[in-house]
């Protein structure tokens, strides 16, 4: 690092600059002086022999005479003008015969011998001889010597040569002066710029500017820098801005993403909470079931004490029954999978029937249990009575179930939701208690699925914490809303609204029979009834025999899907058909699908209504597809079993006798 | 301003021929003299027909001069362009000399003719002919040239008057050997 620093002053553009102009300098004065010098010396040689060959012709022509007529005297005189001529140091003049006629100067005496034509030079003289008065063909009437000292003239060049010198060395000397002074015109422009690129690589800091003096190339390489600069500070800004933008979405992502995160451990906890209430929900029945279940194989027991315990596995049963019905359901809605018919139905019936299911509980409790129907409702609407009903019932259920004393009201009422359309209807049941009432946090928790308002509550109370959140999916896809008013102590109103199509009169006319028909529903067969039940299952075998027969059916059992087929086909080949064959789904050997399939496709006419444990809707239509008339599920509801063969069994009939 | 203009000129003896007798050296040096003045003398161009016509010069009587000056005219060859043709005249015609002298360039007067001098002068001077003599106070009677000895020594003296009597150019460096008497 230190070594570098001369090095650079060295190498620097003020040194550099100096070197140039003093170098081009010493090399256009040195040229041009050594050219000059040299013009002068051939000038000067050529000047000074033409002068010397002047000088002679001259000096010969006055001697002419004297040396024709051999005259000393006058030879002498003649020569004594070369006094005049600095140059000449010898002169001498020979007659025709070779005679020293006269010499110059008259002091000193030429050297011996009569020298040869033509010129001559030794160091610093020339000898110069030439004939006087010569002519073409004749002899020269004589010679002249003459003897020039070429000193001076070389001292002139001389004199001329050490002016040039002195001229070279003060023009170098001038020229580098002003060099000196100009290039600071250049050079500091330039270091102008090195210490602003100094400051900014230092400081970091792009605000500062070189400052503008130069014009030409200099200025627009300062300029150049200066919008560097500015480019960088722009740049810079831009950086920082973007930073902060960085910092504040990097902030704010991660709160969302933390939020997300508390959420889904909440739902995580939620759910495993609510596994764990599952649990408990289904081992409670369970242990009571399988409890007194083992009390009735016990044989010391009285016949009160066994219709008691079969009560209770009954209760317990259903109710299990009723939790494994609602996690189907949430699991269905949150799949998407949910989905709702529309069929005629009426309300009053399933306002009735959710009175009637919920009577006997309020009635325990002390509660008065009512229905309100304001205005004149239609007495049908088309939407999901299945549906409806659960809503009905689950929030119903709730207010009894939270209420400790008072009422619990359902008021009803409909209206056409458009004026001037009164095809479409909107129907709103407001179920309102006097029960404990919500906080408004349990009320906004409430809807959710896996939570309740109060996990003691799911204790205290019982339930899965999903009725709610099922009950409101469900009014939705019926395309109304659930809505839920509260006062803590003082009671809540649940409000459900739903939309419904008014029922055409053609259409009333056939629900209406139908009502007709299942109202003369009664607890047994009024006809000789015959019944190919296909089941694999010896539990459900029993069960169901059980149940049918006390109804007043004959049964027949065939143990898998070959056998029914084979029984079925027998048996309307005899002409003793089945009425109605109840088919079991999923089986060894053949399965329900199968065998249906190959009764259908054997154009068997008669009934089947499927039996299966797959609660989902798919199933209902894989049943009808393989030919199935109709469709129930497991376990068992007993009157809805009987009606359903009442009605296809009744079918047959009216198909026969037509 | 004419007897300014006399002038002598003079010719060193040659060591060399110091050994021959006196008169014989005086005719040679006198002889290489007459010879050597056509080359600083002009004449007008009248006197000439052409370029090359010789120079005719005249001696009167027959001295050894006339010898020698066969001799020099000889080995001097051509004087601009022109030879120098010498002849022998014959000193008694001097009473009618525009017949038979008219012609020549140069005469020359030695001193034993018995001559009028004056007369000859007068009579060159109308012609344009430079006349050279050894007589005594010949420039004073209207010659052009007269031989002196001068310290044993052949010099002579130049009329420049009677030289532009005669319309006869005469080089100054001729005019410059000559020292004023």
């Amino acid at each position: 690092m230190k070594s570098s620093k001369p090095r650079r002053q060295r190498g620097s553009l003020r040194w550099r600059l100096m070197i140039i102009s003093a170098a081009t300098t010493f090399v256009a004065i040195t040229s041009s002086g050594i050219a000059l010098s040299l013009l002068e010396l051939v000038e000067q040689r050529q000047a000074f022999d033409a002068n010397l060959k002047i000088r002679s012709a001259v000096i010969t022509a006055s001697l002419e005479a004297a040396v024709d007529f051999e005259d000393a005297q006058v030879a002498r005189e003649s020569l004594q003008h070369l006094e005049a001529d600095p140059y000449v140091t010898m002169a001498a003049v020979y007659t025709s015969s070779g005679a020293l006629l006269a010499h110059y100067p008259n002091s000193t005496p030429p050297p011996v011998g009569v020298p040869d034509f033509g010129s001559t030079e030794n160091k610093m003289c020339r000898t110069l001889v030439v004939p006087i008065d010569s002519r073409p063909g004749a002899p020269a009437t004589g010679r002249l010597s003459l003897e020039y000292d070429l000193s001076p003239m070389y001292k002139t060049i001389g004199r001329r040569l050490r002016i040039l010198g002195g001229t070279l060395f003060s023009a170098l000397l001038l020229s580098m002066l002003l060099s000196f002074r100009l290039q600071s015109s250049i050079t500091r422009p330039i270091h102008d710029l090195v210490s602003a690129a100094e400051v900014v690589k230092e400081k970091q800091d792009f605000s500062v500017r070189a400052p503008v003096a130069a014009a030409g190339e200099i200025g627009m390489l300062t300029d150049s820098f200066n919008n560097m600069l500015a480019h960088l500070q722009e740049r810079d800004g831009q950086l920082q801005q973007h930073r902060s933008e960085l910092e504040v979405r990097v902030a704010d992502r991660t709160d969302r993403l933390h939020k997300a995160l508390k959420e889904a451990e909440a739902a995580n906890r939620a759910k495993t909470d609510f596994l764990a209430n599952m649990s408990h929900e289904i081992r409670t029945p369970m242990t009571a079931i399988l409890g007194y279940a083992e009390l009735l194989l016990d044989d010391d027991h009285n016949e009160s004490e066994r219709l008691n315990a079969s009560r209770v596995i009954e209760r317990n049963g259903k109710h299990l029954m009723t939790v494994i019905n609602d996690i189907l359901d949430i699991s269905k809605i949150e799949a998407g999978q949910m989905t709702v018919e529309m069929i005629p139905c009426q309300l009053s019936q399933i306002l009735n029937e959710v009175i009637s299911l919920l009577g006997h509980r309020a009635r325990e409790k002390g509660l008065r249990l009512e229905v309100e129907e304001r205005g004149s409702l239609p007495r049908l609407l088309r939407t999901d009575p299945t549906r409806l009903r659960q809503i009905l019932l689950n929030l119903t259920g709730n207010a009894v179930k939270f209420t400790e004393k008072g009422s619990v009201r359902l008021i009803a009422e409909a209206w056409p939701s458009d004026e001037t359309d009164d095809a479409v209807w909107r129907l709103r049941v407001m179920v309102s208690d006097t029960g404990i009432g919500l906080s408004p946090d349990a009320r906004q928790k409430l809807f959710r699925p896996f939570s309740q308002a109060d996990e003691t509550m799911t204790r205290r109370f019982g339930g899965t914490g999903l009725g709610l959140a099922i009950s409101k999916s469900l009014s939705e896809l019926l395309g109304g809303s659930l809505e839920v008013e509260s006062e803590e102590g003082v009671g809540s109103t649940f409000t459900v609204e739903v939309c419904g199509g008014l029922v055409s009169d053609r259409e009333l006319q056939m629900t209406h029979s139908q009502v007709i028909r299942k109202k003369s529903a009664s607890k047994g067969f009024s006809t000789p009834t015959r019944i190919l039940l296909v089941e694999d299952g010896p539990d459900n075998q029993r069960l169901i025999r059980h149940l049918l027969v006390r109804a007043g059916a004959d049964v027949e059992i065939a143990a898998d899907g070959q056998v029914g087929l084979e029984a079925a086909m027998d048996a309307w080949k005899s002409d003793k058909p089945f009425d109605v064959v109840l088919m079991d789904m999923q089986m060894p050997v053949l399965d329900g699908y199968q065998a249906t399939r190959r009764l259908r496709s054997a154009r068997y006419p008669g009934s089947i209504i499927a039996l299966t444990a797959h609660a989902m809707d798919g199933d209902r239509s894989r049943c009808l597809e393989a030919g199935c008339d109709d469709y129930t599920t497991k376990p068992v509801n007993r009157s809805e079993l009987i009606e359903k063969i009442r009605q296809w069994k009744s079918r047959d009939t009216v198909d026969a006798a037509s | 301003m004419c007897s300014a203009c006399i002038v002598l000129a003079t010719l060193a003896f040659p060591s060399s021929i110091h050994a021959e007798s006196q008169g014989k050296l005086e005719a040679r040096v006198k002889a290489h003299m007459l010879i050597l003045f056509p080359k600083y003398v002009d004449w007008p161009s009248s006197r000439f027909g052409k370029k090359t016509d010789p120079i005719l010069m005249g001696v009167l009587g027959d001295t050894i001069v006339h010898s020698e000056l066969l001799k020099a005219a000889k080995k001097r060859g051509k004087v601009k362009g022109r030879s120098i043709e010498v002849r022998k005249l014959d000193p008694n015609d001097w009473k009618t000399p525009a017949k038979k002298w008219s012609g020549f360039h140069i005469l020359y007067i030695p001193e034993p003719a018995k001559v009028d001098v004056a007369a000859i002068a007068a009579f060159a001077t109308k012609r344009n002919i430079l006349t050279v003599s050894d007589k005594k106070g010949f420039n004073a009677d209207g010659g052009v040239i007269e031989f002196l000895i001068v310290n044993r020594k052949v010099k002579f003296s130049i009329s420049a008057k009677a030289a532009k009597a005669s319309k006869i150019r005469i080089s100054a460096r001729l005019l410059k050997l000559g020292v004023t008497r």
